[in-house]
């Protein structure tokens, strides 16, 4: 039943509810209206009764007839119009103020029923038309008698008639115009929406600078405009950033390939020279490698931006990490030194290999475009552990440090090595881990690197998208 | 022919100094853009082969500041930069030549041939006489620091001018360079426009820079 009341269209729906409440108004007054009507009649024919029977007994009370006579004038003198009979004390006409109409207006149950005061009045269709009768006993000179006086309905009745014709024709057709008004406020409320529609259609990502119409309003429907139209900014945004990443990983690639390429063309032009054609393998064996480097990067920031970036974290010696990174690297760092300096009791719970990686790509930056010693430190602060690999070469550009960990970012003027993937890599893997790096330059200018990670990993918490 | 490779990552331009020297070109090399304009200055190559990334000022700029230092060797771009907005950069920016990595030795040095051909004229990108300043990238006209609004006929009949000062113009040569085989009608258009011209880019200076040549045409005299 809900799912069908949900599946009719809004607009109808709204209709179909504002008709509803609508009826049930409509006939709450028309109920409330007639009631009152009939109520104020009734009231006012009951007046008229009661100042009629008064009437009657002040007449045959100061005639001084005796009962047995004919008082048919003095009746007539109440109201002409009126039904007035007076009954001795055996039911029989006693007098009427209609000659011609010597039936009784009631029968005798009727009467005693009304002196019992079962009922405060008998309605009768007499020989004059539907009327209301009321009775009283009374005593004149020690005869008990009954007057009877009634009063026609005709009026109530004709009111009532058209009272109800009124009502039954009258509320439909209020009921059908506030409807079809509903309907036309409705379909006018509903039309900023159906603009949106009709412009949401045609945004696609050929012109992602295409907006939702704002209505001039600053209601519901506007404000959903404008959430809607700063989520396609963030989506626009989103897409020129990957964008960007396919065109300067393409551009990344063509270098390598470049090399690769002139190699194997001069390789082939010498030939016969055995020497040259080892260091032409040698060259593209190294290019190959690079490739691969870049193919893996891009890999892993393709997954940290899904957030499926995998970790398997487990607790970790983070002086034997550090160490660990120093020793490989010491190789091709030539006679700059690295060192480490990490407290030996500290240990956080990280993933080993992605936290080697991280350290691994700082050093990397450090040995290429840094100077001096390379340290490696680590700290606890708080419920936190921060690990910073530092140099005293001349720390980053200052164009650099805002936008360091974005991907190809490159200081102006670095000539040999880096796709400019490095730090952006540590930046996820940090993400990953629920981590910030900040990248900084120490006092003496040095460039300083820092990863900043909870020291336990909280079981709930999912890699967060960079 | 000697050609000067501007290539900072050394591993590629060694390859292609490797490759160019096999094919009887002398190559000289340059790590970076300040190298190249002294180097440009005072060495005249046939050809320079121009990387798009360089460290300090980028290829772009070196390309523009050897044209504004009347250096006009013919200059290849060889980038990794392949979209239609770099390419459209460099070429408006006084580049000759286009290719992009990775690319073929037999493509590079059948362009170098080709370039080194057309010689070290004059290729101004931005065409100027007197204080008049023609843009024809930008589409733009100055005289000094005003701007001047010209239709499309007009500004290529001021470039058809400017290209060649001092020479005198039939209104047969101005109708060939200016109009194309569709226009049928003429008659004094050349006249027309000369005036149009005159009327926008002389009279409101009071300069005198198209002449008019009894009986021939005109010519640019320049700085009239």
């Amino acid at each position: 039943m809900r799912a069908r009341i949900a599946a009719i269209p809004i607009r109808l729906r709204l209709v179909l509810a504002f008709a509803a409440v609508m009826a049930v108004v409509l006939t709450a007054v028309g109920l409330f209206v007639y009631e009152r009507t009939d109520a104020n009649f009734d009231a006012r024919i009951e007046r008229e009764l009661a100042a009629r029977l008064a009437a009657v007994v002040a007449i045959v009370r100061d005639d001084g007839d005796d009962l047995g006579d004919p008082v048919q004038d003095p009746l007539g003198r109440v109201d002409t119009e009126g039904d007035v009979q007076v009954l001795g004390p055996n039911g029989v006409v006693d007098a009427t103020s209609d000659e011609l109409r010597q039936e009784p207006l009631l029968t005798h149950e009727q009467v005693q029923g009304l002196l019992r005061g079962r009922v405060g009045h008998v309605d009768v269709d007499g020989p004059g038309g539907h009327m209301r009768v009321v009775a009283q006993r009374s005593q004149d000179d020690g005869v008990r008698y009954v007057a009877v006086v009634g009063a026609s309905l005709a009026d109530h009745d004709r009111t009532l008639a058209a009272l109800e014709r009124l009502l039954l024709v009258g509320g439909p057709v209020a009921l059908l115009i506030s409807s079809l008004a509903a309907y036309f406020v409705a379909a006018a409320a509903l039309r900023p929406v159906e603009a949106m529609r009709r412009r949401a259609a045609r945004i696609s990502s050929d012109e992602p600078g295409r907006r939702l119409p704002l209505g001039p309003a600053d209601d519901e429907i506007t404000s959903l405009a404008r959430t809607l139209n700063d989520m396609l900014a963030r989506l626009e945004a989103a897409i020129e950033r990957e964008r960007r990443l396919v065109a300067d990983a393409g551009h990344e690639l063509r270098t390598p390939l470049a090399i690769l390429k002139a190699e194997i063309e001069l390789a082939l032009e010498d030939d016969g020279d055995e020497e040259r054609l080892r260091s032409a393998l040698h060259s593209g064996g190294d290019e190959v490698d690079r490739l691969s480097r870049l193919a893996d990067d891009l890999l892993v920031l393709a997954r940290a931006d899904d957030g499926r970036l995998p970790l398997r974290p487990e607790r970790v010696a983070i002086a034997r990490l550090a160490r660990k990174v120093a020793t490989g690297h010491a190789a091709h760092a030539g006679e700059r030194a690295i060192t480490t300096d990490v407290p030996a009791s500290l240990d956080a719970e990280i993933d080993p290999l992605r936290i080697e990686q991280a350290l691994s790509n700082l050093v990397e930056n450090a040995i290429r475009h840094g100077d001096g010693e390379i340290v490696i430190g680590a700290a606890r602060r708080g419920g936190r552990i921060e690990l910073a690999v530092s140099d005293a070469g001349p720390g980053f550009p200052d164009e650099l440090l805002e936008g360091a960990t974005e991907r190809f970012a490159r200081a102006h003027g670095t000539a040999e090595g880096g796709a400019g993937l490095g730090l952006s890599i540590v930046d996820s893997i940090a993400a990953a881990h629920g981590g910030t790096v900040t990248v900084a330059n120490n006092e003496s200018g040095g460039a300083i690197v820092t990863i900043s990670v909870p020291a336990v990993r909280r079981q709930t918490t999912a890699p967060e998208p960079s | 022919m000697r050609v000067l490779i501007v290539e900072d990552e050394p591993k590629l331009a060694a390859l292609i100094r490797t490759g160019l020297r096999k094919r009887g070109i002398a190559v000289d090399h340059a790590g970076n853009g300040e190298d190249v304009l002294w180097m440009a200055g005072s060495t005249s190559y046939d050809a320079i082969v121009l990387d798009v990334m360089l460290p300090g000022i980028d290829g772009f700029e070196v390309c523009r500041r050897l044209r504004d230092d009347e250096i006009w060797t013919p200059i290849l771009v060889l980038t990794a930069r392949d979209a239609i907005e770099d390419r459209v950069e460099g070429l408006d920016g006084g580049a000759d030549d286009y290719l992009t990595k990775p690319f073929a030795f037999a493509e590079l040095e059948a362009r170098l041939r080709a370039m080194a051909r057309r010689g070290r004229e004059p290729r101004p990108t931005v065409l100027e006489s007197g204080d008049l300043a023609l843009d024809p990238a930008a589409r733009t006209v100055h005289r000094g620091a005003t701007g001047i609004e010209l239709s499309p006929i007009e500004f290529a009949m001021l470039e058809t001018f400017m290209s060649r000062p001092g020479r005198a113009l039939s209104r047969l040569q101005l109708l060939e360079h200016v109009w194309d085989n569709e226009y049928e009608n003429r008659s004094n258009v050349v006249d027309v426009y000369v005036r149009y011209l005159r009327a926008k880019i002389d009279e409101p200076f009071g300069t005198d820079s198209i002449e008019t040549v009894r009986g021939i045409g005109y010519r640019w005299r320049g700085n009239g």
